[in-house]
């Protein structure tokens, strides 16, 4: 399942952080679908909206924001970088 | 003739460039997946050139159904001889240049291979230059060897540039990477896109400040919900306020326009014809036409404004509980415009289960096809009054609870089908793209509102009349309308009417609803017909009250209204679900499926309502 490396949907609402990597279980297309996005090793991603009662949250990247729900964001790896 | 491809991400503004360019008012929205299939006409400017839009894709690399349908064609388009193809143009959105450029240097590569020549169509310049901004394009021009053109696909601007260059001569690109590098390293690709954007796209984010700001209320736990319950309110409400009026007009145009035609007939057959079953049958849909131009003005609104992916946001979470995604949420609200354009939007859904799972749910969202049908109970059996000081009014709220019985009986059927779907584990998950906020264009929304109506017309006009035609000879033969009761149509009513006669309806109702297996609608034409053929001197008169003055009960009316809300009776909507699921086994199953269960619960209905009214 999710290691302990944190993931984007454990950002909470204005925190930013670096993608570091995916989790191993990502299938092969999505993973690309991401990085297409922007999602990739390096870049930098901002939680810009957290709604509550497990809905998807929003994030911005490369100058876009996009909704990711909870099984997707907890693939992608992050390294926080505000507190 | 030659060709100019036009291919782009979702949301570049790639079909707004291409009406801009033909003339034609393809739909466009502010929102992902909205051209569903490939579209072609002549370039306004040089009737040489024949323009060719494809469904927008993030990558010639495909995940979902609608960019399989997408890529395929493209590729397919490419395989002409070199000379047949003008341009390859690939609309990138100026402000997020990154995104844009990561499918054009697929684009590029796949030019390059094949010998076609390929331009770079930068659009929203306009947004770039209000905020003092602007891409480099003739660095970027130079970068990859192709022209670059900044273009407005709202305003026109630079569109003559991009028509100029695509009727002369472009040399195809040439390569940037070597071919395997890029098969091989999609990062690599990507990269070069970052780098590209970096040194030539505008600077900052300043687009997203304000969409945040905006996001922070519509997607807010609490202010969301309620605004989103508070938009579907006045949604529903203005289909009855502000149509209200313009169908006035049109009962009155249609009143005037009998008073003039029908004193050139002489008593008989003729006059009889024109006037039970053309302005009984006919006038009485056209009537409800307004309705439908007002429903297709607001979900516009919804649409260009980029509140729809909002939307689908918010109503991820409630969705995913019934088996569905937030993405099933824009095919079901275009089903309640009509089913069509509604299965066609489901191609978006990656996941084939959610995707299955929303075509069951689209039949029985509240199509306008429905709407006439409602809006006739309603005026029957609702009285036209205001509540809480005006602001709401009876028929609106009758008919928000009509609707909300369909959407609810397409979530219930969903929800049920998915706990007993055992094919689970095909899931692919939830990611959409926020489009920015834009202010929608009203003379656009207009037209697109005007169009669509008139395609509705044109659609069920025919069959209206055809049906009117044959209800009028029927219900007027042997005996010249003599009596109804005694005529071809009474014995064939008088045949069927068992079937309807647990719902308290008589053999008017069971032919009416036996006609709208044809198309929905066709039940108010033949209603008309009938009450026309039966009360011949006063059959332009409103419908409603012929009903009303029949004796209908209101059971019975609700048992209609069941009925038709869960009833999978248009062809049309069957026909597509069987182009699109690549088989008959669904549209049969739907139809039957939902025959039974519309039947059923609507006698539930009227033994319930007959007990408490």
């Amino acid at each position: 399942m999710i290691n302990s490396v944190p993931s984007l949907w454990q950002m909470s609402r204005g925190k930013t952080g670096v993608v570091t990597g995916f989790d191993d279980s990502i299938k092969t297309n999505i993973r690309v679908r991401l990085e297409e996005l922007g999602f990739r090793e390096g870049a930098i991603v901002t939680c810009s909206m957290a709604p509550k009662l497990g809905a998807p949250k929003l994030y911005q990247v490369a100058n876009s924001v996009y909704s990711l729900e909870q099984p997707l964001a907890e693939l992608v790896q992050i390294q926080t970088l505000t507190a | 003739m030659k060709k100019v491809l036009l291919v782009g991400s979702p949301n570049s503004g790639k079909s707004m460039l291409y009406n801009r360019l033909t003339g034609m008012n393809q739909r466009v929205a502010n929102f992902p997946g909205i051209t569903v299939a490939t579209h072609a006409a002549t370039c306004r400017e040089n009737p040489e050139l024949e323009i060719i839009d494809f469904p927008g894709v993030y990558s010639l690399q495909f995940i979902s159904g609608e960019e399989e349908v997408a890529v395929a064609a493209f590729n397919e388009a490419l395989k002409a001889p070199v000379g047949e193809i003008a341009a390859v143009i690939c609309v990138v959105d100026s402000t997020r240049l990154e995104k844009g450029l990561s499918l054009a240097l697929q684009v590029h590569e796949a030019c390059r291979a094949t010998g076609h020549p390929m331009v770079i169509a930068g659009n929203m310049a306009d947004i770039l230059i209000r905020h003092n901004m602007a891409i480099d394009a003739s660095g970027l021009s130079d970068a990859l060897g192709v022209p670059v053109v900044p273009v407005s696909a709202r305003s026109g601007a630079g569109v003559a540039a991009l028509i100029a260059l695509a009727s002369g001569t472009i040399e195809p690109p040439k390569s940037l990477l070597a071919s395997d590098e890029i098969a091989v390293d999609q990062n690599r690709l990507r990269n070069v896109a970052e780098d590209l954007t970096d040194k030539f796209g505008p600077k900052g984010d300043f687009l997203l400040k304000s969409h945040t700001s905006a996001d922070q209320f519509f997607l807010n736990t609490f202010t969301g919900g309620v605004s989103f319950l508070f938009i579907m309110f006045l949604l529903f409400q203005s289909i009855f306020t502000w149509a209200a009026p313009l169908m006035d007009g049109v009962e009155m145009l249609i009143g005037e326009a009998a008073s003039l035609v029908l004193p050139l007939f002489s008593d008989g057959w003729a006059r009889d014809f024109v006037a039970d079953a053309l302005f009984g049958g006919l006038g009485s849909f056209l009537v409800f036409v307004p309705q439908i131009f007002i429903l297709t003005m607001v979900v516009g609104l919804m649409e260009d404004s980029g509140y729809l992916a909002r939307a689908a946001v918010i109503c991820h979470r409630p969705l995913r509980v019934f088996g569905l995604t937030g993405k099933s949420f824009v095919p079901m609200l275009s089903g309640v415009a009509c089913a069509i354009p509604g299965i066609y939007a489901a191609r978006t859904i990656e996941s084939p289960r959610r995707r299955w799972l929303t075509y069951l749910a689209i039949p029985l969202m509240p199509c306008s096809a429905r709407l006439p049908v409602y809006g006739l109970l309603i005026a029957v059996f609702i009285p036209d009054q205001t509540v809480m000081g005006g602001w709401i009014g009876l028929q609106g709220l009758a008919l928000l609870g009509i609707y909300l019985f369909g959407i609810v009986a397409g979530l219930l059927v969903t929800a049920v089908v998915s706990r007993f779907d055992k094919e689970a584990n095909d899931d692919t998950p939830f990611v959409l793209e926020m489009p920015p906020y834009r202010t929608p264009d009203i003379v656009t929304l207009l037209r697109n509102a005007w169009e669509r109506s008139g395609d509705f017309v044109k659609r069920a006009g025919p069959v209206i009349f055809w049906v009117s035609l044959v209800v009028w000879v029927l219900g007027y033969m042997p005996n010249y309308g003599e009596d109804l009761g005694e005529s071809w149509l009474g014995y064939a009513g008088r045949f069927i009417e068992p079937i309807f006669a647990p719902l308290g309806l008589d053999w008017k109702y069971g032919v009416a609803i036996l006609a709208s297996f044809l198309a929905r609608e066709v039940f108010v034409g033949t209603l008309g017909t009938l009450f026309g053929i039966e009360d011949s001197e006063e059959n332009i008169g409103s419908l409603a009250d012929q009903i009303t003055a029949s004796g209908l009960s209101l059971a019975s009316g609700v048992a209609v209204v069941v009925f038709f809300a869960l009833a999978s009776q248009c062809i049309s909507t069957l026909a597509t679900l069987r182009r699109e699921s690549r088989s008959w086994r669904l549209p049969l199953q739907l139809f039957i499926g939902y025959g039974v269960l519309a039947y059923v619960v609507a006698y539930i209905f009227y033994l319930l309502v007959g007990a408490f009214v």
